[in-house]
């Protein structure tokens, strides 16, 4: 990334940091790489925009965060109401479509397939549990910046996280991953 | 010792329990066969969830746009741009003020060997709070031209998490005032 006319290095250092990351959260809440990629680019330019809404009490990345988990779920919302994970196992849930479809042709199809063992068992989980381990993963968030970031009380995150991480860790065998 | 609780296992599986709770549940895990099994489920499924791939990052040229979009917020926003100039003589002011009262606290002793720019202060202690503030204001003099601090920011460096915070906290701070 070059630094153009109008452009500060503040800001630079800000994209730099934050939208791989604010997209990978996307990109596993929606399924979508291009809605994540619109998400992601509303989200940093809202951070931009809304920096007078932000309160020094908190962490800066979990403000961020959770404006790109409240655009994800105002999204999913609008969305046709059908189940948009399959319980079947032999089914591929939509983030694994997608990173399939972008893999290129010599793409290490084993480390796919045992991402995709992944893929299923997260997308099992329901939205609210899913999004607690995404922001831990992708945000490196401790519990209490996830509370904030998801508006729940702290102690309703770890239940969350206790649920999702033993339904993880149950539907892996114990040989894996 | 009575099992712990969910909670608990979550904050001891992800290392967020305090050293001395560590220690007890830990203790409790070699005589307990049904917490250690929990806590070797919770273990797994983190295991998994770090074997996500990391998908592909956004495309260069939503990168782009998203940075020609941010621009235009940014030359909207002045403070943005030129917090770090007056940030600057806050921080050398605040420099001025520590090492007056440095000098005037404390009896010169044999100071630890330090790598300091300030050699002529021979407290350690004013020359650690010294040394950190100039980092502070070479880092936002480094991203107002435009460059990325040295080293230059990774998206998974806590630190620089920490150093955008900083900054925009102290923005904030502008903002109100």
């Amino acid at each position: 990334m070059t630094t153009g006319p109008g452009d500060s290095g503040s800001l630079q250092t800000l994209l730099v940091a934050f939208a791989p990351r604010v997209y990978g959260l996307l990109f596993r809440l929606v399924g979508r790489a291009d809605v994540a990629e619109d998400l992601m680019q509303e989200t940093m330019l809202r951070a931009f925009r809304g920096l007078d809404a932000y309160r020094p009490e908190g962490k800066f990345r979990a403000w961020v965060f959770r404006i790109a988990v409240n655009l994800a779920r105002d999204w999913i919302r609008r969305q046709p109401r059908e189940p948009a994970v399959s319980l079947d196992d032999n089914e591929e849930p939509p983030v694994a479509r997608s990173l399939r479809a972008m893999d290129p042709p010599d793409g290490a199809m084993a480390r796919r397939e045992g991402s995709k063992r992944v893929e299923v068992a997260l997308a099992r989980l329901s939205a609210a549990d899913r999004e607690v381990l995404l922001l831990r993963y992708y945000g490196e968030l401790a519990f209490k910046d996830i509370a904030q970031t998801t508006g729940e009380p702290l102690g309703t995150v770890l239940a969350r996280a206790h649920r999702a991480l033993k339904k993880l860790g149950e539907l892996l065998p114990e040989d894996e991953p | 010792m009575i099992c712990p609780n969910n909670t608990e296992w979550v904050l001891y599986a992800t290392g967020e329990l305090p050293p001395p709770r560590r220690s007890q549940l830990e203790a409790h895990l070699a005589g307990c066969e049904a917490c250690r099994r929990e806590a070797e489920t919770l273990a797994r499924g983190l295991a998994a969830l770090a074997t996500l791939e990391r998908e592909p990052a956004p495309r260069p040229q939503v990168m782009e746009t998203l940075r020609r979009r941010a621009g235009e917020v940014s030359r909207a926003r002045p403070a943005v741009v030129s917090l770090w100039r007056r940030y600057r003589w806050v921080a050398a002011a605040a420099a001025v003020v520590v090492l007056a009262i440095g000098l005037a606290t404390f009896t010169p002793q044999t100071p630890r060997q330090t790598a300091t720019a300030t050699p002529w202060v021979t407290d350690v202690h004013v020359q650690e709070e010294i040394a950190e503030i100039t980092a502070g204001v070479e880092i936002l003099e480094a991203c107002s031209n435009g460059k990325a601090p040295d080293p230059a920011p990774a998206a998974t460096d806590d630190q620089t998490y920490d150093e955008l915070e900083f900054f925009f906290d102290q923005l904030r701070a502008e903002v109100d005032a």
